[in-house]
């Protein structure tokens, strides 16, 4: 019977040398006697608002004065978000958060996952005040890739790369990879060609290491700190590669990689289900631990083709697609329906994929949001989230949490306001950070903010113990 | 709210009972240090502070009285001398009753001090060298008083370091080369090919620099600033990949509008060569590559480590994959070097002048965003930068040449002033709704996608390149000038004023009002034109020039976009306006906000700012508050959108609380206001020129004051110091600054001869290892 030193010694004495699944990753981490199961948390992010109908069930009162905990139960989940009915004892879905600094209006640009004013205007949209909750927890999730930052461009196939959403800290922008094609390039290497790229990247940055320690020579002081951090960054980035470079000689990522739709997807709707496959493989085969998933940019712009030929600002409005012979409001629940379909498909390849003594998804937690709060015009009043998954029994779900909130009207049905001295964003962004075991006193509060214990979190109604 | 300023313990009782902390047990349980000795410089160090110490110290400080349990008759040792760098650098010591050292001896002796320590193998904080918050750290007469000069070394220069290059630069270098190789792509200045509701559409494949400089209230760090991280790397390395693909895309014939380039030199012709070889390519001919493709790119040979190191990997590639993958490989190489991160200044041992290729980089990157133009890389080239006339031939051609963009002068002002930082400062809706006043359409708000705060900045900016460009009594115009533009276009931000919108508006019929032409209104009201409607006017007004009444507007301290920078997010700020004051007109260090301080105001929105500021005027919150408010209540004037206004608004509690505001809940529906006077009165105190000190009436009174002072203007030119040599000044750069300002005073405050000064000096052309 082979045991696991016998079959970690086989693998290593293969061509691959190291690592070759999370399987083995597991097997020689345990090895090692430095396992702990990977934590992993997924940001899903689209446009155009997330109206309060579309993730309350029927029957759920909006307005209520005091905070509510509403079991899951048996309420059935309303259209946009049903896709997410067989996990629903997985689900806490969260009303009457506020927006705090952040504007959405239009979307809330770097704002939406940071929690910070980051200029007055358009500048949200370009301005980067401070890191993001997905860097944040990247930085306590560290994987292969420290974050794996994907974004669809409505209607714009040409568009590569943007900087919309996340940030490791101010004026440092995290790059999304609009293209399918990019993605994948990056992490399973050239598309139909067997010429190992990792290797060719990390001889590049071996020879910037050396022309970096060559400028060190000549420096003292402040100017060596700064080019140790830049020699460091290097080094980290060649041993990413490395590790690539083994993992594509032994077949592995290949095997691993989703299958491109060719021609490679042009539509909103083919880029957004190219894009989740992407995610799910890198999820499951254990290249990142933290994925962000941006349907819009952050931002308002384009056409969600593949559902409709209208623009997405009058869809907003409520302008109906004549085409469809549909209300704005309509089509806009068959966008997100989408978002929720793919969501939903990643949970099901996490739930496929064993891990210790249960699956990948046991470990696992998605944020689905609209990066424009509750809707298009949005002043933040009420910014709707939906999580899903309990991150190792971290986070209380099968639950409806409301904070307090008063009704009003919107396109489409009955949305909701949240009471003045509600907790922000900020509040569930530190409850995250809690979740993954790095608790802050705050996330991102600023000013008299910080002095507010409503505004610092965890929030309890969510955190497990 | 309570207020916590009584919590706060007095600085020097912090400071003292640090000190008794720190050298009780220095002085009980270890034998007095001997001087260092080292050789000749640190001996001689230590014989001037051993002659500081005798003169200024011992005399409470000495075995028998051990004044606060410390010695001094004996040398320090490392522990101890720590704390005396520490006392005698802040000011701290030797006490304010005692006899004091001269500015010179003062600056001189923290000096040695620090080069003892260095040498006895301590890690001192060096960032006080670069560090804005540190930047009035030497005493302004040790600069500019009677001993001047007389530091005791003659010898300035500036250390060997390393500089961010400004995303702009990076950006430049790449449009340099794209329109070289005539590549098809597209250029990274390119303006975006129109705006979503205000998200910037780029063209497609356009390069982006991996990295961006977030506005500051101070002169950014340009030598600490963003360290280079991964996320940086793996963009830069995509840019290069993208460019190396439109080079390869060349070579296989899909050539810019399908043609074949005729344009001599966008080639590399030992590039061709070695992908036409393939495999068969000789080490030699992978050399001849390497040295063409370094010198069409960056201008340079390779040296041999780099002719060797490059080659290896291309051969490797060459190998491994075929030519064109080697030669991608070798483009991306090339395109990654450091040099398109840092700006590099390096002096081998000891003291030297700058190599004169990093001199003309140097010079390039002080005034414009580029590299060094044809005529600067001549002149390195033909070994005519290397002495001071040569240089200040350069420097003056290119501050001359109004063909050459200077970016970085309008940067400093940006940097100096702060006003930019306007956009950052968070203000809700209903506050703006509530002080705006009304445009007379649709008021812009924060949210919105055209918010005015963008407006005022570039206003404001238009301004400074005006006033630049007249070139006369600079400081004192942009202190005192009531002009103003209206609707400036920013050519240097991201601004919904596209080039298209420009000409649209340009081009458009005279007798159509601007404003129905306008993506966004802009409620130029608060500057209170006599006659300015902007729903009247015709034509394209950003470049005209207005007045503001003389009487409500004076210089840039008067502007909204510098009130709002310098406010919070719900009042003025005079705190922080009269810091601003305090150090960057009067040249004095505020002390650092003590640890123990929670600073807040009562929240008693009753009552008036200056009033629930009184909080401040406790003996020892005072102590430091008295060198800012003062100077900052004046603005008072102003509310903090930057409108005049002669009462101020203030919460009505009676109204509010009143029975007809109250709601079913028992709690107030709305809040109500009503005014209360305005004061807006001052104080100039210890500004080390007499003539200044005094009470000062209004926010125009205080101006009219600090512009027509000499010291006003002496520290202006340290800040241009600072921020064009990428440091702080010290005692030995007296007389530089001595000398750059008389060019100023002797050319009628002129910013071209002041730059020229100090960019031939020793401080800028020279640099040392330590």
């Amino acid at each position: 019977m082979m045991n696991r030193r016998t079959l970690l010694q086989q693998f290593s004495a293969g061509a691959s040398g190291v690592l070759l699944s999370p399987f083995l990753q597991k097997l020689e981490a345990q090895e090692r006697g430095n396992y702990r199961t990977p934590r992993r948390v997924v940001f899903v992010l689209f446009g155009n608002g997330f109206p309060e109908f579309g993730s309350l069930p029927a029957g759920v009162a909006i307005e209520g004065r005091e905070t509510r905990q509403i079991p899951l139960g048996q309420h059935a989940l309303p259209f946009d978000i049903e896709p997410f009915t067989p996990y629903k004892d997985r689900l806490a879905i969260i009303h009457g958060l506020r927006g705090g600094r952040v504007m959405p209006y239009h979307g809330g640009g770097f704002g939406a996952l940071s929690g910070l004013f980051n200029g007055g205007g358009t500048a949200r949209f370009t301005n980067v005040a401070g890191v993001s909750i997905d860097a944040a927890i990247a930085r306590r999730l560290p994987g292969i890739f420290p974050i794996l930052n994907l974004g669809i461009d409505p209607g714009a196939a040409q568009t590569q790369t943007h900087y919309c959403s996340s940030a490791w800290g101010p004026g440092r922008p995290i790059a999304s990879q609009c293209r399918p094609e990019l993605a994948y390039e990056s992490l399973f290497g050239s598309v139909g060609t067997t010429r190992n790229d990792f290797a060719s990247r990390r001889n590049l940055l071996d020879l910037m290491s050396g022309d970096i320690r060559r400028l060190e020579a000549n420096l003292t002081g402040l100017e060596r700190e700064q080019l140790n951090h830049h020699l460091a960054a290097l080094e980290s980035l060649s041993r990413r590669e490395t590790t690539l470079s083994q993992r594509f000689e032994a077949g592995t990522l290949t095997r691993s990689a989703p299958r491109l739709p060719s021609p490679f997807p042009v539509t909103w709707k083919d880029t957004v289900t190219a894009q989740f496959d992407i995610a799910a493989a890198a999820l499951a085969v254990g290249l990142t631990n933290v994925v962000t998933i941006t349907s819009e940019l952050c931002a308002i712009r384009g056409k969600y083709t593949g559902i409709s030929e209208q623009s997405t600002h009058p869809l907003g409005h409520n302008f109906p697609d004549r085409e469809l012979n549909m209300d704005g409001w309509r089509v806009l629940t068959l966008v997100r329906r989408h978002m929720a379909e793919r969501t939903a498909a990643l949970l099901q390849r996490l739930r496929d994929t064993r891990e210790d003594s249960g699956t990948m998804l046991d470990n696992t937690l998605v944020v689905f949001m609209s990066d424009s709060a509750e809707t298009q015009h949005s002043a933040a009043g009420n910014w709707p989230f939906v999580l899903l998954g309990n991150l190792g029994g971290r986070i209380r779900t099968n639950q409806i949490v409301l904070y307090p909130m008063r009704e009003r009207n919107i396109a489409g049905g009955v949305g909701g306001v949240g009471m003045a001295g509600n907790p922000t964003i900020n509040t569930l962004y530190n409850t995250l950070l809690h979740a993954v075991g790095d608790p802050r006193p705050h996330f991102n509060l600023v000013g008299a903010d910080r002095e507010n214990p409503t505004l610092a979190g965890p929030l309890r109604e969510l955190l497990v113990g | 709210m309570f207020c916590r300023y009584l919590q706060v313990l007095p600085k020097w009782i912090l400071a003292l009972a640090l000190v008794v902390c720190c050298y009780q047990p220095v002085v009980a349980q270890e034998p007095p240090s001997k001087a260092p000795k080292a050789n000749g410089k640190e001996a001689i160090d230590a014989k001037h502070i051993r002659s500081f110490l005798d003169t200024h110290c011992v005399r409470c400080h000495n075995a028998k009285k051990q004044a606060g349990k410390v010695a001094l008759d004996q040398f320090p040792q490392v522990q101890l001398m720590q704390q005396v760098l520490s006392m005698v650098e802040s000011g701290e010591m030797p006490p304010a009753d005692a006899k004091q050292p001269p500015a010179v001896e003062r600056a001189v002796a923290v000096r040695w001090m620090r080069q003892v320590l260095k040498s006895m193998g301590v890690a001192l904080d060096e960032s006080a060298t670069v560090a804005s918050n540190r930047g009035n750290s030497v005493d302004h007469d040790a600069l500019f008083g009677p001993d001047a000069g007389k530091a005791g070394t003659s010898a300035t220069g500036t250390r060997a370091r390393l500089w961010r290059l400004t995303p702009k630069a990076y950006e430049n270098f790449l449009d340099e080369k794209i329109k070289q190789f005539n590549l098809d792509l597209p250029l990274c200045s390119k303006k975006p090919l129109g705006y979503n509701f205000g998200m910037p559409r780029l063209p497609p494949g356009q390069m982006k620099a991996p990295w961006s400089f977030i506005p500051q209230w101070d002169f950014t760090n340009y030598a600490q600033i963003l360290r280079v991280g991964e996320s940086e790397v793996e963009i830069q390395l995509r840019n290069a990949g993208s460019f190396a693909d439109a080079m390869l895309r060349k070579f296989r014939g899909k050539l810019k509008n399908g043609k074949p380039s005729s344009k001599e030199g966008d080639r590399i012709p030992q590039l061709d060569a070695l992908m036409k070889v393939g495999k068969k390519a000789t080490p030699d001919q992978v050399k001849s590559a390497v040295r063409e493709t370094f010198s069409k790119l960056l201008g340079r040979e390779p040296d041999a480590d780099e002719l060797t190191r490059y080659s290896a990997v291309i051969q490797k590639a060459l190998e491994a994959n075929g030519a064109e993958d080697a030669a991608r490989q070798l483009l991306i190489a090339v395109m990654c070097t450091p040099r398109l991160v840092y700006r590099v200044e390096t002096a081998g041992d000891g003291r030297a002048m700058l190599a004169p290729h990093d001199l003309a980089r140097s010079i390039a990157f002080t005034l414009t965003d580029r590299e060094p133009d044809a005529d600067l890389l001549k002149a390195a080239n033909e070994g005519k930068l290397k002495t001071a006339d040569q240089v200040r031939e350069q420097v003056a051609r290119i501050l001359k040449d109004k063909t050459i963009e200077k970016p970085r002068l309008i940067q400093f002002f940006r940097e100096y002033f702060g006003h930019h930082a306007a956009k950052e400062v968070f203000k809700d809706e209903p506050t703006l709704q509530r002080l705006l006043p009304n445009p007379g359409g649709k008021i812009i708000l924060n949210s919105k996608p055209g918010f005015n705060a963008e407006y005022f900045v570039n206003d404001t900016d238009q301004l400074i390149r005006w006033v630049v460009r007249e070139d006369k009594d600079v400081l004192r115009q942009l202190l005192t000038t009531n002009k103003i533009f209206v609707l400036a276009y920013n050519p240097d931000f991201p601004s919904r004023q596209t080039d298209e919108t420009q000409q649209r508006l340009k081009n458009k019929p005279k007798d159509k009002p601007f404003a129905l032409l306008m993506v966004e209104r802009h409620p130029a009201n608060i500057y209170q034109i006599s006659g300015f409607d902007i729903k009247a006017v015709t034509g394209w007004i950003p470049e005209r020039i207005y007045e503001m009444p003389a009487d409500r507007r004076m210089g840039i301290l008067t502007h909204p976009s510098w009130l709002m920078a310098q406010s919070s997010n719900f009042d003025n700020h005079p705190i922080h306006r009269g810091k601003w004051i305090r150090e960057k007109l009067l040249g004095q260090r505020v002390p650092d906000v003590p640890i123990t301080v929670e600073a807040q105001l009562p929240d008693e929105p009753h009552r008036t700012l200056r009033s629930r500021m009184e909080v401040t005027r406790v003996e020892y919150c005072w102590k430091c508050h008295k060198q800012m408010d003062p100077l900052g209540l004046p603005f008072e004037q102003f509310n903090h959108l930057g409108v005049f206004r002669t009462t101020e608004e203030v919460v009505d509690k009676e109204k509010t609380n009143g029975k007809k505001n109250l709601g079913k809940d028992g709690k107030p529906m709305a809040t109500r206001y009503t005014t209360a006077p305005l004061d807006t009165t001052g104080f100039l105190d210890g500004t080390g020129d007499p003539k200044l000190d005094g009470a000062v009436k209004d926010p125009f009174d205080l101006i009219r004051r600090l512009a027509a002072s000499q010291r006003v203007e002496q520290v202006f030119v340290r800040h241009v110091f600072r921020f064009f040599m990428g440091r702080n000044e010290t005692v030995e750069d007296g007389p530089v600054l001595v000398a750059a300002h008389r060019a100023y005073r002797e050319s009628d405050g002129s910013l071209t001869a002041l730059l020229t000064s100090l960019l031939t000096s020793d401080s800028f052309v020279y640099r040392t290892k330590e």
